[in-house]
């Protein structure tokens, strides 16, 4: 607690006219380039990937450059050596390699040039289970908060992943589909519904949090999330992911440290950014700098789900998620010409007068197709409850 | 009052003439040269038919020189009795009257029979005739012989000692830094603090010539038979606007031994346009040459290459820790209470002591000993009043004052969603009590209070208060020795906590109080030396750190760092002495013990191994009194003047520092948790060395000041961090400190132009502060142990501060400020993590933000100078950032969804208009 809270105090305070432009410093030219190891391990994983990556000029486009041909190998104190092959360029992977809880590990790295690399030995730790993930509305925003304990108290350090998957819809529902191979207005198929989307993302902020300062290990109602309760993602339902690492003291360290100096920055009372590197060096002591960290674990998770009838803001206190749409009518005469010069059109559903169809609402795919207006899928996950 | 005077120079000017018609007058010839008034008046009378009646007794002190060839007497009346109450009138029948305080006029003044109030136009003459008392005495104060010490028939040979107050007329406020300048012998005294001088002068005639910028200059003529007292009252310029003040001591900086040292009054700190409206004394000294600070929201100042927490702030003499309101957009200072505030960048004098950059003393202005007053004024976020008046006429005076915000106005207009729930107040009460019980004693006691208060995103509380009190006791022994003896208490404590979450709601608590006695004596040795001499002993006492629960479902366990407690004691001794007209020195030696006392336990580390826990061997206890530690040593004091001429000179001095107290900060700019830790066993005192030399040269009659400083600076045990240390709440923070040491220095040019329509400074500061990690003991080196600039490393400033003056109720000030952007630690590379990109940052400081511009424009409007009203009002209006220039506060990278974003935070990117309305009554 006694961090978290000091954290907090690397508040933003964004005052009277201030404002935060785009904007790119002044940067250092360098011939520096240091392998990256991005090694967390989780065992809850169906495998065990070890990537191994460049870092980069900050100027410099593209993808990170892979350490290709290196061999990668993870070694368990009193146990076997599992030995990850190359699988993709800068990859390395094995299905699900065995370690205990408690048990220390280490990664041990040879490169394709010859330098060698070690990681300090780390401790296999298991996460307790997440008691519950909660939501609670706040005056501007909706918390999503995670509660977990361990009655054993080993675990004291603990880092948090989430993913969100929201459930939303477009303006318009489509009831028909213009069949361009046919030439002819047809009924859509469940499977070409477009009204409803999926939308998941994996965030990648850091959260860690430390009971190290409370009476007992245990995390109660510890904030991993929060969204503005004005965010159209509220607009139907809403589902977050929480995966839950138990980690220890130096890897807490390393991603307090990486989170002050690439996340919570940019406020009046910023510290200087400090050196982070990890747990991976080089075995020679004179040898290049290492960069990322080698831990094991295995992570638990919990879902929950939040709908918008259950939520305390205002029925319409929401941005749309969809831009301002019309719509409008074309007589059956006209739909096929339109309908082919306008490529940007749907339809939406027949206009009757009685039995007969006289013509059809129209409108610009943006208003009917969600998968445009937020980049979703128009398949229901399989989790979806 | 000051009306009165401005009549009365029309007077002086307009009416001769019109006498002049009465009667034609005669051409005299002649040459006189200190001729009796009387011999000239016969010569006249020889020369013309006139006949002049006066009375002998009024016109006896009164001598004539000047050659006249074939003058009209009306010219020799009027250069004369130009400036004196001494007036001239002719009738028809060639005969003069000469009168002294009243004019004699042909017919009655206009409205003399009229009585109505005066509105409008009325003649001025009449004025003079109702109100001019207090004028009177003082020009009849000015031809009057003084007697000093006891008449005898023949006067001795040799020297007696002056001494005496220098007061404001108007409200009986003593006058710091005038000048008592001896015209028959070229030599000159300063004022101190109290307003008191002593002047060492020859026995006989002495012409004193008294003056200090913003006051007018009077004279006193003296007779000196022995020791003696003489007071003096001086009147105020009839408008505040008539010009910038920025050192009262008009001719000092080329003709004193101080250098480095600057003193601003009220006055010229409200000319100075600042963000909102209200006159910061913080902001205006962060104008002056060799004076910078990391960023706009930032109180900190840095001066010549020094860390914020090596400036001593004081509140009449005791300590301010944290002299910022609302995030450093106000500082801790009330315009409205304070009267001038001065700065020590080098040549620091004996009797200062416990940091190593400089000396900010701001001090409060005593109440008014006359009438009752009052004044103050509403901003767009806050509101001041300040009353004041005397308990017993002449004697004995009480001011109070009191500040607060009174809107969110800052909060409301914050763009940030989330943090539009924030709120943030203040509030700071002063009062200052000040009794001269007789003409050897005076005491003052002053007291401070001040809290504030935020609340960001109604999540976490902050709440911090300083509280000082000091009273201080003035006594003459005689005339050549004078003491001040005072006591000092102050407390800085700040809480922060947070209840969102029941489960970890929890408060932090620190407190730091000082207690300090002082005794500071001054001792004219003889007519070529100023003693200065005294002791002080300072007890602190902290609490460091104090978390709480709050509430039952907490689950934070309470937790408590040993308090620590420290005596910092010193004596001192300074000598001025004039060594010949030209050479003045000035020697002192400050002498500083300290003791870390228990009780505390205390860890023990493997020698030679960096402290971390892993190295730790032991834990002694200490009881309660005992020495932990001690730390003691001498800090040198040095400066000479040589003066080239009348109107230059150059001075050199050196000053060694010692500083027992360290503020624990790792952000840039101070931010209001950081604490305050006594050295102790394993964090050693820091200490600075600072050489200076200055060039000074005056133009026109000293309105014109030039300078040119250069100083060197060392420093040595200067604190830095760990990366990732935590700064609050750890029992053991000698683990997580790095020893630094830092050198800096500069050439700092200043133009000053104190007097006429335009007026203020420009000024251009080189100077360059780098750090170096020093010492094993932290196991972690900086930049590889390589020299690194500092966080403040602003190689050029250029600073403008200029005010015209249109009228006496209209002036506009416009500043420039340019200065190179601060370094800031860039990162070297990027690299993928776990998904998202992150940044590797290696060595610091090795690139700058932008360059910083800003233009500032105020326009001051007084209300009209009719005497008689209920209030005196004047409206200010300013614009802070004319141009909207949006400066980089900071610019920084994130990582935002994955990816690197990089960004430029401004402060004030918009201009920012205020009206502010001031009154007084």
């Amino acid at each position: 607690m006694k961090r978290t809270l000091f954290v907090i105090l690397g508040f933003a305070l964004y005052v009277v006219a201030s404002c935060v432009d785009p904007y790119n410093p002044p940067e250092i030219e360098s011939s520096a380039n240091f392998l990256v190891v991005d090694g967390i391990v989780d065992l809850a994983d169906a495998e065990t990937r070890i990537k191994l990556t460049h870092s980069q000029d900050l100027s410099e486009q593209g993808l990170p450059l892979p350490e290709t041909g290196a061999q990668v190998s993870i070694e368990v104190e009193n146990g076997p050596v599992f030995v990850l092959p190359e699988i993709a360029p800068g990859e390395y992977s094995a299905s699900a390699i065995s370690v205990d809880d408690g048990q220390k590990c280490l990664l041990r790295i040879r490169t394709a040039s010859g330098s060698e690399y070690i990681s300090e030995t780390v401790t296999a730790k298991f996460s307790p289970a997440i008691d519950s993930v909660t939501w609670t509305p706040r005056d501007n925003s909706l918390d999503f908060e995670v509660t977990t304990h361990d009655t054993e108290g080993r675990s004291r350090y603990y880092r948090w992943k989430t993913v969100e998957t929201v459930m939303y819809h477009s303006a318009h529902h489509s009831a028909l589909i213009w069949d361009p191979g046919v030439q002819a207005v047809r009924t859509r198929t469940p499977d070409e519904d477009i009204y409803y989307c999926w939308k998941t993302t994996p965030f990648g902020y850091i959260e860690v949090f430390s009971t190290n300062g409370l009476v007992e290990d245990a995390v109660v109602k510890h904030r991993v999330f929060r969204i503005p309760s004005n965010s159209w993602k509220l607009t139907l339902k809403y589902s977050i992911l929480v995966r839950q690492f138990a980690i220890d003291q130096n890897e807490f360290n390393f991603w307090t440290e990486l989170r002050k100096n690439t996340e919570s920055i940019g406020t009046i009372f910023d510290p200087q950014p400090t050196q982070v590197t990890g747990n991976v060096r080089s075995v020679n002591p004179s040898g290049p700098k290492a960069l990322g960290y080698f831990s094991v674990g295995r992570s638990v998770e919990k879902r929950i789900y939040v709908t918008r009838p259950e939520l305390p803001f205002p029925a319409d206190g929401y941005e749309r998620p969809f831009p301002s749409c019309s719509a409008f009518s074309i007589d059956t005469i006209f739909v096929m010409e339109y309908l082919n010069s306008n490529k940007s059109a749907l339809l939406l559903n027949a206009v009757t007068q009685g039995p007969a169809v006289i013509g059809y609402r129209t409108a610009d795919k943006h208003c009917i197709d969600c998968r445009i207006v937020h980049g979703g899928v128009n398949v229901r996950p399989d989790f979806w409850e | 009052m000051k009306q009165i005077y401005r009549t009365l120079l029309i007077v002086a000017l307009i009416f001769p003439g019109v006498t002049a018609l009465a009667q034609e007058f005669h051409r005299i010839r002649g040459e006189f040269s200190q001729t009796p008034f009387s011999d000239f008046v016969r010569q006249v009378e020889a020369q013309t038919p006139h006949y002049i009646y006066y009375d002998a007794e009024e016109f006896d002190s009164l001598t004539v020189t000047g050659t006249f060839h074939d003058v009209d007497l009306a010219v020799v009346f009027d250069s004369l009795f130009q400036y004196t109450d001494y007036h001239y009138f002719g009738d028809p029948s060639g005969k003069i009257f000469l009168t002294r305080g009243r004019e004699i006029r042909a017919e009655l003044p206009v409205g003399f029979f009229d009585v109505r109030p005066m509105q409008g136009d009325f003649d001025v003459a009449l004025l003079d005739y109702l109100h001019d008392a207090e004028e009177k005495k003082r020009l009849s104060d000015e031809d009057r012989i003084f007697e000093i010490g006891k008449r005898t028939r023949r006067v001795r040979s040799g020297t007696a000692t002056l001494t005496g107050n220098i007061r404001n007329v108007v409200n009986g406020e003593p006058v710091v830094g005038a000048v008592i300048y001896n015209e028959t012998t070229g030599k000159g005294v300063a004022t101190d603090p109290f307003g008191y001088y002593s002047i060492e002068l020859p026995t006989g005639r002495n012409n004193l010539r008294i003056s200090c910028l913003g006051m007018r200059e009077t004279i006193r003529q003296v007779m000196v038979y022995d020791n003696g007292r003489l007071d003096v009252e001086l009147a105020e310029f009839i408008t505040p606007l008539k010009e910038v003040v920025i050192e009262s001591e008009r001719g000092a900086n080329v003709s004193g031994t101080r250098m480095g040292t600057e003193r601003i009054d009220i006055k010229m700190m409200k000319q100075v346009p600042v963000a909102f409206g209200e006159t910061d004394v913080m902001k205006v000294v962060l104008t002056l040459p060799g004076v910078q600070s990391v960023g706009e929201s930032s109180t900190g100042l840095n001066v010549r290459g020094g860390s914020a927490d090596q400036n001593l702030t004081l509140l009449d003499d005791a300590t301010i820790f944290n002299p910022s309101h609302l995030f450093g957009f106000f500082s801790a200072f009330n315009p409205d209470v304070v009267k001038d505030v001065e700065l020590f960048k080098s040549g620091i004098p004996a009797e200062h002591g416990g940091r190593i950059s400089s000396v900010m003393e701001v001090t409060s202005r005593e109440g008014n000993k006359k009438k009752f007053s009052g004044a103050g004024g509403i901003g767009p976020i806050t509101g001041r009043l300040t009353l004041e008046g005397p308990l017993q006429k002449d004697k004995s005076s009480i001011l109070i004052g009191g500040r607060s915000t009174y809107s969110d106005w800052i909060l409301d207009r914050i763009p940030n969603e989330s943090l539009k729930n924030s709120t943030g107040s203040f509030y700071d009460l002063n009062f200052h009590f000040n009794h001269e019980a007789d003409r050897k004693n005076t005491v003052d006691v002053t007291a401070y209070y001040s809290d504030d208060r935020f609340k960001l995103n109604s999540d976490t509380l902050y709440h911090y208060n300083n509280f000082n009190a000091s009273a201080r006791w003035k006594h003459a022994y005689g005339t050549k020795l004078f003491s001040v003896l005072s006591a000092t208490y102050n407390t800085y404590k700040f809480n922060v906590s947070s209840d969102i979450n029941p489960a970890n709601a929890v408060r932090m608590d620190y407190e730091i109080q000082q207690l300090s006695g002082k005794a500071d004596f001054s001792y004219q040795l003889n007519d070529k030396n100023l003693l200065s001499f005294g002791a002080s002993a300072m007890r602190y006492d902290l609490s460091p750190g104090t978390l709480t629960p709050i509430g039952s479902e907490s689950l934070i366990s309470a937790d408590r760092l040993d308090d620590e407690q420290a005596l910092e004691s010193a004596v001192y001794l300074g000598d001025e002495f004039e060594l010949s007209p030209r050479l003045t020195l000035y020697a002192g030696l400050r002498y500083s013990f300290y003791n870390y006392l228990g009780p505390r336990s205390v860890f023990q580390y493997a020698p030679g191994q960096p402290r971390s826990e892993s190295s730790m061997t032991d834990t002694l206890q200490y009881e309660k009194g005992q020495s932990i530690a001690t730390y003691h040593g001498p800090e040198f004091r040095a400066s000479a003047r040589y003066m080239l001429g009348k109107d230059a000179s150059i001075k050199v001095s050196y000053q060694r520092m010692r500083q027992y107290i360290h503020m624990l900060s790792n952000t840039t700019a101070i931010s209001p948790t950081d604490t305050w830790k006594l050295s102790d066993a394993h964090i050693k005192p820091q200490t600075g060395d600072q050489y200076s030399i200055g060039y000074y040269r005056n133009f026109k009659a000293n309105t014109i000041e030039t300078s040119i400083e250069a100083y060197y600076k060392t420093l040595d045990n200067f604190l830095d961090f760990r990366g990732g240390a935590l700064l609050t709440m750890n029992h053991h923070i000698e683990t997580d400190v790095i020893g630094t040491q830092g050198r800096a220095y500069g050439l700092e040019l200043m133009l000053k132009k104190v007097t006429g329509k335009l007026n203020g400074w420009i000024s251009y500061t080189y100077s360059r502060s780098f750090l170096k990690t020093a010492g094993v003991e932290s196991g972690e080196t900086i930049n590889d142990g390589m020299e690194y600039p500092s966080n403040y490393d602003k190689p050029h400033d250029v600073t403008v501060i200029s005010n015209y003056r249109f009228s006496r109720r209209f002036s506009l000030s416009l500043n420039f400020t340019y200065s190179t952007g601060r370094p800031v630690t860039v990162p070297l590379q990027r690299y993928v993590l776990d998904g998202s990109q992150r940044l590797l940052y290696t060595n610091r400081n090795q690139a700058r933000i932008p360059d910083y511009y800003r233009v500032d424009f105020a326009m001051n409007i007084e209300g009209n100078h009719k005497i008689r009203k209920l209030a005196h009002s004047s409206w200010s209006l300013s614009i802070y950032n004319v141009t909207g220039r949006k400066n980089a506060y900071s610019v920084f990278f994130r990582t935002e969804n994955g990816e690197i974003k990089g960004y430029k935070l401004s402060i004030f990117a918009q201009p920012i208009p205020t009206i502010t309305y001031n009154f007084r009554f």
